[in-house]
């Protein structure tokens, strides 16, 4: 680090540490010079710790008017007199055991002119037993500092007076500053009742995190930052870190692990037992019961009865996907994980996972996991770690844990394993990842994917596991139709994924190929090419919808089944000319729907009589616009739908151009024809009480609008068949030179014959 | 039990009582009232079962899931029901208090001759935003259905079918116009094409083809309101257009499958019907989107069995749909 103040002090000459020096700094908006120790590096250190971790937390979250501050290692003031002087309101208590620092940190205090600082030349340790602390908690809460000195003897191990943990709560600070290596957890249990909105400083190791992580009093705001990995940790790796931002979520603090049980009686009561072997009181179980037919809730209730820590829900059976969705509305941690009832934990993992959540912040983590198999004597017994060759990167070390980061990239190219990870319920909820309901089988696998692309990367716990039970009955085994479920939920996350504008979909594209091939060798041969064809479709809308450097890992040959080529090429075939778009992954099929591919096929309906298409006379089409001339006329005569009077009359045609009427041929439903009117909308040739008329068309099923076309050599008939009574015949010229109905006999004999022009 | 009536919620704001209260006016009452929540976020839920509670009427029942579709917690209901007829009301529609009990008298009156019906389509009443209320948009069909089948109902196979069937094509799709019967669902497999809205369409299509006898009830039987309050889902003009085209996908490929894809008439019905939604939404999207919207319009229908282009050379004149589909059939398949 770089810093103006400190280049201006320093001896970079000198063999020996060199002797304290004024040191400028700039914290909390306040400038001011201290004296130091004269070690550059050890200046480096105050200054970067106080610019990089402690000046950032309280700016982001602001000091209230006034308090009490305790600050714990104070070193020689580089915290304690810029907050001084920045709040005062505040009364700060610095204590610092170091003889040197100490007397730095008097040195500094008087040089401020500051009147709101209180030092102590003490550390912070363990009361002696059958020490009376009230004279200590009375001095320290009438801030009389000589008086606390006098009551705080030299301990075994320390030269400095020690002033027991127990005793800080007298001071209600709302603030502390922890640099007390070793001394954190007791200092913070001894706080759990103090108001405290502010937590600092660092820790040197993970202290349990639900003395800060509780819903008060105080906002228990906290950044305790634990030592930096030498040499530097890898790029992306989590900074670990006690961390608590400002709680708006109204949640309860901890964890809720839902066990979604269907008919699991067998093994519950094990899965629960390890899930509740713990000391966390902020660690829930919400099994819940999706209409079990066995008695695995009973079992769970005389085994667990008296733990609070155990809540029984019971739904109508709807699957294990609205089981674990159920299990999350019922829920108000902060945390949640997802635990099948067949399975079993090492009792240590959920209790680190929360606390490694805790430390990084991250929205998902996770821990190992391994099959747990039958063995030869008829036993459960657990199988190799399955990613141990996968274990790559370096770790650093968590408590007695180890943690390492695996990219989202990696993590989701494998198969889904949601039930070893803690998530962020903020991060569920925000990005809208839930289990999709209908989906009855590999539910996991979208929930997998999107949370982990969107998690980027995934804190991940060596040496803890989950016990993943394999049986023999398992879904995933039956190489039934829940293979489809996979390709809609890879439809459903490609869609997301365009939507989201997620920046390289490859990890996306391998898993789905992953997925393909595993499903696929393990089909239903019946049901394999259904599955491929939809694979297939599925690609090429990916391959219209993305970018070509999206498959840069991933191309079409990775697909193992031979004849996924043959299908891709007929989609590209059907799609040729259309442009790129991703409106392609909108798009569906059948095969799709697990529900639609167990349907059976539809049964054979009784043939329905079929339309009268056929013997339609030359020259009749539908559309067609027609001039209907009377064929035996010896002057031209034509129809004519005289519209004022709503009159059909035979209009003579002397010149050109023709001016009677044009009608349009319609086919009606029964095979029947309407002739509409052209001039006229909606009124066609009907018959009425007063003959053939005009007719509006309100009721085209009405028979008397209908008229039958036969051919009669070149001419035509025009005929009402079946009509109402009264309304059967043929359209004729009558003598009297109007159009009429005729008998068949009369037609044929040229009355009713008719020439289409 | 005679009937059980499915209704989804989803974040219904102020009309969330209003098909609920319609119901429980009914003069008929053996029924049963699911309402499956569909992941509400604005306490929609929440006010749903406290108002159960405050009902204590045995005949409701409120489902609670997260966040699936429209179509996916009409299946979730589907699954549970237990009624021999099963029928449909969105949250802010209603039904007469009629309604029940006509459809009811409608099953009786077709069971005395045989099977009970597998599908009744009922007629209905719009309120426009204007406060205005008429019959519904398919009234000229069921004019059309009531002149060719006087007595009500009829089986696949009666020489009138050969038009009833495509004419109850046209009707509008929507899912508050059908009584199904329950045993008849779970026969063929029929239900809600998951994860997309515009989803009525296929459902309709699937149960038509599939029904041996059919029913008609001329009383209306539910009034939809177009609202301001709470806007219509499908009433979008953004992505979720593009759900018409995923289910007409859907509907086309299942038709394709049933025996009735071989009759002209029916199969031109079926495409008209499917694409006068697609011209609906494609004049209602997002302009951005249209260029998108007919390059995947265009794939569907590439993607379809080629006899989808083939039309009757002539067509009923009681269907102008048909011939406006044709050419937007035309129209589209050469997009891109």
């Amino acid at each position: 680090m770089s810093d103006v103040a400190e280049h201006a002090h320093s001896d970079p000459a000198a063999a020996a540490p060199p002797p304290p020096a004024p040191l400028s700094l700039r914290a909390f908006g306040q400038r001011l010079t201290l004296t130091a120790p004269g070690d550059p590096a050890r200046r480096r250190d105050v200054l970067r710790r106080l610019h990089q971790d402690i000046e950032p937390f309280l700016c982001a979250h602001p000091p209230a008017g006034q308090g009490v501050a305790l600050d714990i290692g104070a070193d020689f003031g580089a915290f304690a007199l810029p907050f001084a002087r920045s709040c005062p309101g505040w009364t700060v208590w610095c204590l610092e055991p170091d003889p040197e620092l100490f007397a730095l940190l008097r040195g500094n205090i008087a040089a401020s002119g500051l009147g709101n600082l209180q030092a102590l030349p003490l550390a912070v340790g363990e009361a002696a037993a059958g020490v009376d602390l009230a004279p200590l908690e009375a001095a320290l809460r009438a801030g009389d500092a000589a008086a606390v000195q006098a009551l705080c003897p030299p301990g075994a191990d320390s030269a400095a007076g020690v002033l027991p943990a127990a005793a800080l709560a007298a001071l209600a600070p709302r603030l502390v500053k922890l640099a007390a290596p070793g001394r954190e957890a007791a200092i913070l249990e001894a706080l759990r009742e103090a108001p405290l909105d502010l937590v600092l400083g660092g820790l040197a190791a993970p202290v349990p995190s639900r003395w800060v992580h509780r819903p008060g009093p105080g906002l228990r705001q906290a950044w305790l930052p634990l030592p930096e990995p030498t040499p530097e940790p890898p790029r992306g790796a989590p900074r670990l870190a006690l961390r608590r931002g400002r709680d708006l979520s109204g949640r309860r603090p901890g964890l809720d692990i839902v066990v979604a049980m269907y008919n699991s009686a067998a093994f519950v009561e094990e899965c629960v037992a390890s899930l509740l072997d713990n000391d966390m009181p902020d660690l829930r179980v919400r099994v819940v019961d999706d209409g079990s037919t066995d008695d695995g809730a009973a079992r769970l209730r005389a085994a667990f009865g008296p733990d609070a820590r155990l809540i029984l829900h019971h739904k109508r059976n709807g699957g294990c996907a609205s089981a674990r969705n159920h299990g999350r509305l019922m829920s108000d941690a902060t945390h949640i994980a997802f635990v099948d009832a067949d399975d079993r934990v090492d009792v240590a993992m959920f209790p680190q996972l929360l606390e490694l959540a805790r430390h990084t912040g991250a929205e998902v983590v996770q821990a190992g996991f391994a099959p747990l198999e039958r063995d030869a004597e008829g036993g459960w017994s657990l199988g190799p770690d399955p990613e141990a060759d996968m274990a790559t990167g370096p770790e650093a070390a968590f408590g007695a844990q180890t943690v390492r980061v695996v990219p989202a990239a990696v993590a989701m190219t494998g198969q889904p394993t949601i039930w070893r990870r803690v998530y962020r319920r903020d991060f569920l909820d925000h990005r809208a990842i839930w289990f999709p309901e209908h989906i009855r089988a590999f539910d996991d696998q979208i929930f997998q994917l999107l949370t982990l692309h969107h998690a980027v990367r995934i804190p991940t716990l060596g040496g803890l596991f989950y016990h993943y039970r394999q049986h023999p009955g398992q879904d995933i085994r039956q190489g039934d139709e829940r293979a489809f479920y996979s390709l809609e939920m890879f439809r459903l996350v490609l869609k997301r994924a365009l939507a989201e504008g997620w920046r390289d979909c490859a990890p996306l594209i391998r898993s789905f190929v992953n997925t393909v091939n595993w499903s696929h060798a393990g089909l239903r041969p019946d049901l394999q090419s259904a599955f491929l064809i939809g694979a297939a479709e599925l690609w090429v809308w990916m391959e219209k919808a993305l970018p070509g450097w999206h498959f840069r890992e991933t191309g079409e040959g990775a697909v193992a089944a031979l004849d996924f080529p043959y299908h891709t090429r007929r989609f590209r075939e059907a799609l040729e000319g259309l442009p790129a778009s991703t409106a392609l992954a909108h798009l569906d099929t059948r095969r799709m729907h697990v529900a639609m591919m167990r349907m059976p096929p539809p049964a054979p309906v009784p043939t329905p009589v079929p339309l009268p298409l056929q013997a339609v006379p030359d020259g009749v089409r539908d559309g067609a616009v027609i001039i209907l001339r009377a064929a035996a006329a010896e002057e031209p005569r034509y129809l004519d739908g005289d519209v004022p009077g709503q009159r059909v009359v035979l209009a003579p045609s002397t010149e050109p151009p023709f001016t009677g009427t044009r009608w349009t041929l319609r086919r009606g439903l029964d095979g029947g024809w309407l002739l509409l009117n052209q001039g006229v909308a909606e009124q066609c040739l009907a018959v009425g009480e007063g003959g053939v008329t005009l007719a509006p068309l309100t009721r085209p099923g009405e028979a008397a609008l209908r008229w039958q076309l036969r051919s009669e050599g070149e001419a035509l008939m025009l005929g009402l068949a079946g009509a109402a009574p009264g309304v059967a015949g043929w359209l004729c010229m009558r003598p009297d030179g109007m159009p009429g109905l005729c008998p068949e006999a009369e037609a044929r004999l040229g009355a009713g014959l008719w020439r289409l022009e | 039990m005679k009937l059980s009536c499915i209704t989804t919620t989803c974040n219904e704001g102020p009309t969330l009582f209003a098909g609920l209260e319609s119901v429980l006016g009914q003069s008929f009452g053996d029924f049963e009232y699911l309402i499956v929540d569909d992941g509400s976020t604005d306490g929609s839920a929440e006010r749903l079962e406290a108002r159960l509670a405050e009902l204590k009427d045995p005949r409701l029942r409120l489902i609670r899931q997260a966040n699936d579709g429209l179509s996916g917690a009409r299946n979730t209901a589907l699954a549970q029901v237990q009624g021999e007829h099963v029928v449909f009301l969105d949250a802010d529609d209603i039904r007469p208090h009629w309604a029940f009990a006509a459809i009811a008298e409608a099953i009786a009156a077709t069971t005395v001759t045989g099977a009970a019906p597998d599908l009744i389509l009922c007629r209905g009443v719009l309120v426009e935003a204007r406060d205005e209320a008429m019959p519904f948009y398919d009234a000229a069909a069921f004019r059309l259905i009531e002149g060719f089948c006087p007595e009500g109902w009829l089986d696949q196979g009666a020489p009138e079918a050969a038009f009833v069937w495509p004419l109850a094509q046209l009707i509008e799709p929507q899912s508050a116009n059908k009584v199904v019967r329950t045993a008849f669902l779970r026969a063929t497999g029929i239900g809600f094409p998951n994860t997309h809205f515009y989803e009525d369409i296929y459902f309709h299509t699937q149960v038509l083809a599939a029904a041996r006898r059919v029913g008609f009830v001329h009383d209306p039987c539910f009034a939809y309101f177009r609202r301001y309050l709470r806007p219509q889902i499908t009433g979008t003009s953004g992505a979720r257009r593009f759900d018409i085209l995923a289910v007409m996908r859907l509907t086309l490929e299942g038709f394709a499958l049933c025996p009735q894809f071989h009759d002209p008439l029916h199969r031109a019905a079926v495409l008209a019907s499917c694409l006068k939604l697609v011209r609906w939404c494609e004049e209602s999207v997002d302009h951005a989107l249209r260029r998108d919207f007919r390059i995947a319009a265009a794939a569907v229908l590439r993607m379809a069995d080629p006899l989808w282009g083939d039309f009757p050379a002539m067509l009923p004149v009681e269907m102008p749909e048909l011939g406006r589909a044709r050419d937007y059939f035309r129209d589209l398949k050469e997009a891109g």
